[in-house]
């Protein structure tokens, strides 16, 4: 009973100790994210120095040299591949987040892994397996040379990089979706059914108005990361079509134009926020319209209960399609394990099995020397945004704080704004600060990416804790401490847990915000994979991405499938 | 309610609380004896809850004072309070088993380790689960459950337990089987029983003494005896059982009460009645005789009201039959399956009928039209939806 204060029960009241827990995020969040976003925005207008680098002034230059026609070229390229990604992702996303919701509820977690194991897998990993799967002599070629078709290799292209695209971003549209389908009554489909509307009709008026707010996430979660996407355009494209991800880099790290790359960060961060209000703007307004649609349905009396051809040919073509997808998130991985053991060095001969690539794997030191570099700053970051994260969730979810929306809002912050315009504008205000890149600056880069997941996950298990558990403990004498220490923590720790492991596989993945953070001696293996691979790929780097793979099945064991799906998915709406 | 010289487990005074214009609990003062089974009665969001919560310390009153055992405990923490709550999610810690959610309290408290087993088990022999200690939450029924989180309550021995509509979540048969247990438990550890239910029955079988809340205000304190055959108000009347409810005034003489349509019906006049003044006639419908009307028993108490026979309705252990009266109204007769129903089996619906009752069945409330119970269901007579109760008809 008594729905509005229920959400207010079990917080501790307004207290300097909920604030004071919120600072060490506050300042990793003005320190590493707005400081160096308002640098950039100054940056923007800089005279920059035809030697390379900035001095300094008000000039419009910059923006004014953006609308030369090969940089608007590559935008308007850059935004139609982002927008192609995002549509194609949500439309596949849809698909495979209906085919999950409407499996029955045992099959439901087991389908969600096979799409969280490709998302958790390196983001390296998965695109150089593209150019093993579609390069010279690999299995596709030698699939098309079976029907007679003269091909010679698919890398580089434009189809390899929507592919890779695709393959990507799709897994992050199907969580999203499959979360808003989860919360639907499946009842409804037989209600629409019964009450007369076919398969269409059952989607265009009742899937998909309920799970709207899915989609716009999904478009939003693969629009803006499209944008600032770099290494498929160079591994599968040939960089003859670079996104404006590469040209940033280009200008930062090649050309060190950085006013110019300051400038073109201000535009695509712009952009990303003009799609984020939009989006807000569309779904703001479907809400009230909704009961506008319960009125129109034609009754289509001809077919009553259930009895719709058309819609179970519908049903079974979609199921026929997400099972395909499966398929397609599999076939990548499946090469890399496959060639990892191939003795021929060549991917279009399979000479027999060998483990010579992972003996070759263990006795290169440069990528040992990565990985250790990799697991240290993943390590540490891990393990700053989770302490940090925890310090946050227990404030915004035990304390009745003061404008709680601005601080989640806040945290946030590092989720919506594009990678690539993160890590210009922490190399920004490193080298301002005259900090040096290395293991520090690495570190804190991390941290502004992993502590939003972070303080996420926590966040949601905390908030699905009874609270009457807590009020439970001091009605029998606990104090807030031991009321901690004896049922909060340890039921918490599975998420902690959680947080840590997300936030380590996410850092260690990462290439984005390393590749402006990182400095002399201080490689991180996505860095040092990504220079191998540009001039070629070895099977040495097949056997890495098995063993990256295996350990990315570790990790979801660890963190456990239910415990995935919720943090994924949401809380299950059906105890 | 004050047999002994002792202080009261309970005492409130003044007790207030608002959450910003909102009063959600009107100043009340209230004393709860040492071994009471005390319900508090209301429907959802009268503040029964916001009161209890008041009680043991979660929620700060705007006003008042609450009283534990003679000793103000206004500055007090809930911890520290000689008082413990049963949930309604029972809240039991999952991570924890049976026996440790039982020790909880007593590890807390850092009592001595050779006292912690035979207590523990003394509360798990008390709601007989001494066979499941090892075994977590999640193992267990709901019933089981919540046998588990009242040992818990009670295995610190306080002065006070204090249960949050506890059988809530429980299935009718097993709810009943747990309103004798929970009886029987709160006898044999001879502990205050403070339960808020919104569930009449609940609260008719087990309480020693009932406060039915509405709106905030506690509008009757009584036994449930007195709860159900004197009810002080029309809400009460009509939220506890199922009651026929007639406006009317008193009559010149101060002796009956006049209901338009109808004429002077017979009622037992209560000494402060004023003549002219607005009253309720509250009569329940199993002490309401339904008879023929061509064959009027000579020993009718008094004189009946005629009406019609509208329909009857089976509920198993009686019939319940609508009548409509000349003023329009409906009431409600209620007639014990058997003999005396099966007489009445011949009168066709349609006909005529007389209803008599006793002048000491119909109580005289004050008129308060303000304080009208949602609806009078209860589980011995649901009035059929299809026939308006008198409290929705004018007369």
């Amino acid at each position: 009973m008594n729905a509005p204060r229920s959400a207010r029960r079990g917080r501790i009241a307004p207290s300097a100790a909920g604030y004071l827990m919120l600072l060490p995020a506050l300042a990793v969040i003005v320190l590493l994210v707005i400081v160096p976003m308002l640098v950039i925005a100054r940056d923007s207008f800089a005279i920059s120095d035809p030697l390379g680098g900035n001095l300094g002034g008000f000039t419009l230059d910059n923006y004014a040299k953006l609308i030369d026609p090969v940089y608007l070229k590559t935008l308007g390229y850059s935004l139609g591949m982002a927008l192609l990604n995002a549509v194609v992702c949500t439309v596949v996303g849809y698909i495979v987040a209906y085919y999950i919701a409407t499996r029955r509820a045992s099959l439901q977690p087991v389908l969600l892994v096979l799409v969280i194991i490709p998302f958790l897998t390196d983001f390296l990993v998965r695109t150089f397996a593209w150019i093993t799967l579609l390069g010279s002599g690999g299995p596709f070629i030698s699939l098309l040379r079976a029907f007679g078709v003269d091909a010679q290799s698919l890398v580089p292209s434009q189809l390899a990089v929507t592919l890779s695209l695709l393959y990507a971003f799709l897994p992050v549209a199907v969580f999203p979706i499959y979360a808003s389908m989860r919360s639907i009554d499946p009842s409804l489909k037989e209600a629409a059914a019964d009450l007369g509307a076919g398969w269409w009709q059952t989607h265009a008026r009742v899937f998909l108005p309920l799970s709207a707010s899915g989609l716009a996430s999904s478009v939003m979660l693969t629009f803006v990361p499209t944008l600032g996407v770099f290494v498929i355009p160079v591994l599968l494209g040939g960089g003859k079509d670079p996104l404006v991800g590469n040209l940033i880099v280009t200008l930062f790290t090649e050309f060190r134009n950085e006013p110019l790359g300051a400038a073109l960060s201000m535009v695509v961060l712009v952009l990303m926020l003009a799609s984020v209000a939009g989006a807000g703007l569309l779904l703001r307004k479907r809400r009230p319209a909704q009961p506008r649609h319960t009125h129109g349905c034609r009754r289509d009396r001809r077919h009553p209960n259930h009895r719709h051809p058309k819609g179970r040919v519908m049903d079974r073509l979609t199921s026929w399609i997400a099972r395909a997808v499966f398929l397609f998130l599999y076939l990548p991985i499946a090469a890399l394990i496959v060639y990892s053991f191939n003795s021929s060095e060549v991917s279009y001969r399979f000479d027999g099995f060998t483990f010579r690539w992972y003996a070759e794997l263990f006795a290169d030191r440069m990528l040992l020397e990565a990985l250790r570099t990799s697991a240290i700053v993943g390590l540490i970051a891990a393990l700053l945004a989770t302490v940090i994260g925890f310090l946050t969730a227990f404030a915004l979810v035990r304390f009745r704080v003061k404008g709680r929306a601005f601080f989640v809002g806040a945290i946030l912050i590092p989720l919506i704004v594009p990678e690539i315009v993160l890590g210009v504008s922490l190399l920004t205000v490193f080298s301002t600060a005259g900090i040096p890149t290395g293991l520090l600056t690495l570190v804190l880069g991390h941290v502004v990416i992993t502590l939003p997941l972070a303080t996420l996950v926590l966040m949601g298990a905390m908030s699905s804790l009874d609270p009457s558990l807590s009020e439970a403990a001091t009605d029998l004498g606990a104090s807030p401490w031991v009321t901690f220490r004896r049922v909060l923590f340890p039921l918490l720790r599975p998420s902690i847990l959680a947080a840590f492991l997300l936030s380590f596989t996410t850092s260690f993945s990462n290439i984005v915000i390393s590749t402006f953070t990182a400095g002399v001696g201080t490689t991180t293996l996505p860095l040092r994979i990504y220079s191998t691979l540009r001039t070629g790929l070895t099977p040495e780097l097949n056997a890495l991405g098995t063993l990256l793979v295996v350990a990315t099945l570790g990790v979801i064991l660890a963190v456990g499938v239910s415990q995935m799906r919720r943090i994924l998915a949401g809380p299950s709406t059906t105890p | 309610m004050n047999e002994t010289t002792e202080s009261p487990a309970v005492k409130l005074t003044g007790l207030t609380k608002s959450f910003g214009a909102n009063q959600v609990v009107q100043p009340l003062d209230l004393e709860i004896g040492r071994n009471e089974f005390f319900s508090i009665l209301g429907p959802s969001g009268c503040g029964k809850t916001t009161l209890m919560r008041m009680i043991t310390g979660f929620e700060t009153p705007t006003g008042g004072s609450v009283e534990l055992d003679g000793k103000n405990v206004d500055s007090v923490p809930t911890k520290s309070r000689d008082l413990n709550m049963l949930f309604q999610s029972y809240a039991l810690f999952p991570h924890l088993s049976v026996y440790e959610n039982v020790a909880f309290e007593l590890r807390v408290r850092r009592t001595p380790k050779r006292e912690i087993d035979g207590r523990v088990q003394d509360a798990l022999a008390l709601v007989r689960l001494e066979a499941f200690a090892e075994r977590k939450p999640a193992e267990l029924s709901g019933g089981q459950r919540q046998r588990v989180a009242l040992a818990r309550a009670v295995v610190g021995r306080p002065a006070v337990v204090l249960l949050d509509e506890p059988l809530g979540a429980l299935d009718q048969k097993l709810r009943k089987e747990m309103q004798f247990e929970l009886k029987r438990m709160q006898r044999e550890v001879g502990i205050t029983f403070i339960y808020v239910t919104h569930d009449q029955e609940e609260a008719l079988t087990m309480s020693d003494r009932i406060a039915v809340m509405s709106e905030g205000r506690v509008l009757q304190v009584a036994s449930p005896t007195e709860i159900y055959d004197a009810p002080a108000s029309r809400f009460v009347a009509t939220f506890i059982g199922s009651c026929n409810v007639l406006d009317g005034v008193v009559d010149a003489a101060g002796t009956g009460v006049v209901v338009p349509g109808l004429g002077a019906l017979p009622a037992s006049m209560p000494a402060e009645a004023r003549p002219g003044s607005g009253v309720t006639l509250a009569i329940r419908p199993e002490r309401v005789t339904l008879s023929p009307a061509v064959t009027v028993p000579a020993s009718a108490p008094s004189d009946g009201v005629a009406g019609t026979l509208l329909e009857r309705v089976f509920l198993g252990d009686e019939w319940t039959f609508h009548v409509r009266l000349a003023s329009d109204a409906v009431m409600t007769v209620s007639v014990p399956s058997g003999a005396a129903a099966a007489a009445l089996g011949a009168i066709p619906d349609g006909s005529p009928v007389l209803l008599t009752w006793a002048a000491s069945d119909a109580r005289v409330l004050p008129a308060d039209g303000s304080l009208v119970a949602p609806s009078s269901s209860s589980s011995s007579s649901p009035s059929a939806p299809s026939a308006p109760s008198v409290s929705e008809v004018p007369a």
